[in-house]
C-alpha cells in the first residue's frame, strides 16, 4: 500500500487561469480519501494528475517515496475506474477484466485465476462470457471495479464511479466499494460531487472549490466544524442555514427575531450558520421565536420544515418523527445555541471563539 | 339472446371491423404520402432507368436506342465471349484493387495522425480533407499536367531522384496505375473525413484506461482503435468499392480508356458502346452485369462484415 503526497500542485491550461491553485495533501497508505466539490472545482483534474493523464504545471507529486511528476501512467502502479466505466464494447467481460495484464508479465494461468477471484468478489462470475452491452449499469460498474482489482495495484483511483447508477443501487455500491477497499487494504482516492458519498465512504476527505482546498479532515470533523461558509453549505443535507447577522455589544441579532448573547466575538457583521437539526421545536425549555411555516416535507423518520425568517430568506429545520404543520401556520422554534457557527461576513472564514466555555445564550 | 339483439351485435361487430380496416388503410395512405417525394424521385431517376436498362438489354435497338427486335440473352452471351469485355472486366477489378485498399490505408494513416491532439492540427485536417472539395474534372486536369511526359512534375521528380522517365498515361503497363494514383488522391479527402469522424467518436477514456494498463500504442491500435472503428471502416470500404466500380470521369479525361484498352473500365466501356458505337443493347447488358456485380460484392461484404464489425 502506498502513500500519495501532493505538494503545492498547480495546473493551468495555456494562458487560462489556474484550474488548481496550489493543492497540498498527504494521503496515507490504505486510506479511503475522497475529493469532493461542485462541478468544475478541479477534483477530476486533480485525480487525472495523480493518474498521470494530465501533467502537473507546478508543484510535486509523490507516490510511495518517489517523485511521480514525470512518470508515465503505467509506471505509477495504480488502477483507475472511470465515470463511464471505459469498458471495451467489443470484448467480453473476461477479456475486459484481463485487458493489459500481459504487459505486467503475469502468466496466463495467474491472469485467469485473478479474473476468477475478482469476478467472484463482485458477483459477476456468471457474466464472464458476455459483452458489456448485455449487462445492466450496475453489472458494468462491477466489471470496471473488477478490472481495477485484478491489477493488484496498491492505489486505486475512482472518478465519480457511481454517478450513472440509480439512487438505490448507488447506496448499495457505496457500501460494497468501501468493503472491498477495507478487505484489500488499498489506498483509494475517490472523486465525487455527492456529499453523501463523501460523508459515508471517506476516512478523510478534501473539499475543493474553484481549484482551492477548502478543508481537509474526517467527515464528522468537517461536518461539525466547517472551516468556511462554502464547506458549511456544501456538506450536509439539507445544507446548513446561513444568514447575515450582526454582533453588537455582545449580542447577536438575527433578522430582528432573535437576540443571542455572545461572548468573545468582536462587534460587526457576521454570517451565522445553523444546522437544520440544531433548530428545535420550542417545547424543550429553550426560549423561542415565532416563525411562519412555508413548506413541510414528511420523510417518515424525520420531517423537514421550511420557514420564513425574513423576507424571502428561508431556513430549514429537521425534526425527528412525523410532524403535521400547516403551511402558513405560526410555529415557535428555538436554536440549540451550542451548535451555532459564526463566519466572517467578508471572507466567509470561520470565526473562532476566543474565550469562555458557554459563549452563546439565547435571550429574547 | 333474442334474434334482433344478436343481429344488432353482429352488425356492430362488422361495423367495427370495417372501421378498423379503414383506419389501417388511412394510416397506410398517410405513410405513403410522407414517402411520396422520395418515391417520385427514386422512380424517375432510379427505378425507371433501371427497368428500362434491363428491358433494353434484351433487345436489339437502332442508333437512337429504339428497340427493334427481341434478342433474349444474345447480348450477354456475346459479352462473355468477347475479349474486349474481358479486358474491361480485368481493368475494372484491377482498378478496384489498386484504389480501394491503398486508398483506405492511406486515409486511415492520415486520420490517425490528424486525430492526435497537437497544436495546429486543424490546419492538417483541412489540408487532408481538401480534395473532397474538388471536382473529378478539375483534379483530373491537374493530374494530366503532372503526368505530362514533357512538362509534368512527375517525370521531373523521377529524373531528380535519378530514375528514368515514365510515359505515365501512354505506357500500357503504367496507365492504369497512374489513373489509380490520381483516383486515390481524389478520394482521400472523403475517406479521411469519414474515418476521422469515426476516430473522434471513440471514447477517449478507453485510451486512458489502456494508458494506465500500460499497453503499447500498436496494441491499442489493434485492440481498441480498429475494432471500435470497424463500423466506419466497413462503411468506407463499401462506399469506396462501389465508387471504384463506377469510375468514369478521370478515365474519360486522362486516358479515354487507352492505351490498348488497359484503362477501359466497365463504365467507360458502357459509355463507349452506348454513345460512340451506338450499341445500346450491349451497353445495357453490361450495365445490368455491373449492377449485379456490385450487388453481389456488397452482399458478400455485409455477410463477412457481420462477424467483424462491432456496433456499440
Amino acid at each position: 500500500m502506498k502513500a500519495v503526497q501532493l505538494k503545492d500542485i498547480r495546473k493551468s491550461y495555456g494562458q487560462n487561469p489556474e484550474v488548481l491553485k496550489g493543492i497540498n495533501a498527504a494521503i496515507e497508505p490504505g486510506e479511503f480519501f475522497v475529493l469532493v466539490g461542485p462541478s468544475g472545482c478541479g477534483k477530476s483534474t486533480m485525480l487525472r494528475i495523480i493518474a498521470g493523464l494530465e501533467e502537473v504545471s507546478e508543484g510535486e507529486l509523490i507516490i510511495g517515496s518517489e517523485t511521480a511528476n514525470r512518470l508515465r501512467p503505467n509506471e505509477r502502479d495504480l488502477s483507475m475506474v472511470f465515470q463511464n466505466y471505459a469498458l471495451f464494447p467489443h470484448l467480453t467481460v473476461e477479456q475486459n477484466i484481463m485487458f493489459g495484464l500481459h504487459v505486467k508479465k503475469i502468466a496466463k494461468s495467474e491472469q485467469i485465476k485473478r479474473c476468477k477471484e475478482a469476478a467472484e468478489m463482485l458477483g459477476i462470475s456468471d457474466y464472464l462470457m458476455r459483452k458489456p452491452k448485455e449487462l445492466s449499469g450496475g453489472q458494468r460498474q462491477r466489471v470496471a471495479l473488477a478490472r481495477a482489482i485484478v491489477t493488484h495495484a496498491p492505489i486505486c483511483l475512482m472518478d465519480e464511479p457511481l454517478s450513472n447508477l440509480d439512487a438505490k443501487l448507488r447506496a448499495r455500491m457505496r457500501s460494497e466499494i468501501r468493503q472491498i477497499q477495507r478487505k484489500l487494504g488499498i489506498t483509494m482516492i475517490y472523486v465525487t460531487h455527492d456529499q453523501t458519498e463523501a460523508m459515508t465512504m471517506a476516512d478523510r476527505m478534501m473539499i475543493l472549490n474553484h481549484g482551492e482546498v477548502q478543508q481537509v479532515g474526517k467527515p464528522l470533523d468537517i461536518y461539525n466544524n466547517p472551516q468556511n461558509t462554502f464547506v458549511a453549505s456544501f456538506i450536509g443535507s439539507p445544507p446548513m442555514n446561513l444568514t447575515a447577522a450582526h454582533v453588537n455589544k455582545g449580542k447577536l441579532q438575527i433578522a430582528n427575531k432573535w437576540n443571542i448573547k455572545v461572548d468573545g466575538y468582536q462587534d460587526g457583521e457576521v454570517i451565522i450558520g445553523v444546522r437544520p437539526e440544531a433548530i428545535l421545536p420550542a417545547n424543550e425549555g429553550l426560549p423561542a421565536a415565532d416563525v411562519k411555516v412555508a413548506n413541510v416535507e414528511v420523510l417518515g423518520t424525520e420531517t423537514l420544515v421550511s420557514f420564513e425568517l425574513e423576507g424571502n430568506k428561508q431556513w430549514i429545520a429537521k425534526w425527528p418523527g412525523q410532524w403535521s404543520a400547516e403551511i402558513g401556520e405560526i410555529l415557535q422554534v428555538s436554536v440549540d445555541h451550542n451548535k451555532i457557527e459564526l463566519f466572517d461576513a467578508v471572507t466567509g472564514e470561520r470565526l473562532e471563539k476566543t474565550h469562555s466555555k458557554k459563549v452563546l445564550e439565547v435571550v429574547l | 339472446m333474442s334474434l334482433p339483439q344478436a343481429q344488432q351485435e353482429t352488425q356492430s361487430f362488422v361495423k367495427q371491423r370495417w372501421l378498423g380496416n379503414s383506419r389501417r388503410f388511412a394510416s397506410l395512405l398517410e405513410g405513403l404520402l410522407y414517402l411520396l417525394p422520395s418515391i417520385l424521385l427514386f422512380t424517375v431517376f432510379l427505378f425507371y432507368p433501371l427497368m428500362k436498362t434491363l428491358y433494353l438489354s434484351f433487345f436489339y435497338s437502332d442508333a437512337q436506342g429504339v428497340p427493334l427486335s427481341f434478342a433474349g440473352f444474345d447480348h450477354f452471351v456475346q459479352l462473355f465471349s468477347s475479349s474486349s469485355f474481358m479486358t474491361s472486366m480485368k481493368a475494372t477489378l484491377l482498378f478496384v484493387l489498386y484504389t480501394v485498399p491503398p486508398g483506405i490505408i492511406l486515409a486511415l494513416a492520415l486520420a490517425l495522425l490528424a486525430n492526435e491532439k497537437l497544436r495546429g492540427i486543424g490546419f492538417f485536417r483541412t489540408i487532408f480533407s481538401s480534395t473532397m472539395g474538388m471536382s473529378v474534372a478539375a483534379s483530373s486536369v491537374i493530374w494530366m499536367f503532372m503526368y505530362n511526359p514533357a512538362i509534368g512534375i512527375a517525370n521531373r521528380f523521377l529524373t531528380w531522384a535519378g530514375l528514368s522517365e515514365i510515359q505515365w498515361l501512354l505506357d500500357p503497363g503504367w496507365a492504369l496505375i497512374s489513373v489509380s494514383i490520381a483516383t486515390i488522391w481524389m478520394n482521400t479527402g472523403f475517406t479521411f473525413m469519414i474515418l476521422l469522424g469515426g476516430l473522434q467518436n471513440i471514447d477517449s477514456q478507453l485510451y486512458e484506461s489502456a494508458k494506465i494498463a500500460g499497453v503499447s500504442r500498436f496494441y491499442s491500435l489493434r485492440k481498441i482503435t480498429l475494432p471500435m472503428l470497424s463500423p466506419t471502416l466497413f462503411f468506407v470500404i463499401t462506399v469506396s468499392m462501389i465508387n471504384a466500380f463506377q469510375t468514369f470521369g478521370q478515365i474519360d479525361i486522362l486516358t479515354k480508356g487507352g492505351p490498348m484498352e488497359t484503362t477501359n473500365v466497365i463504365v467507360y466501356a458502357i459509355y463507349k458502346d452506348a454513345f460512340i458505337n451506338y450499341n445500346v443493347g450491349s451497353a445495357s447488358a453490361q450495365a445490368v452485369l455491373l449492377f449485379f456485380g456490385i450487388l453481389i460484392v456488397t452482399l458478400i461484404q455485409f455477410k463477412l462484415g457481420e462477424r467483424k464489425v462491432h456496433y456499440q
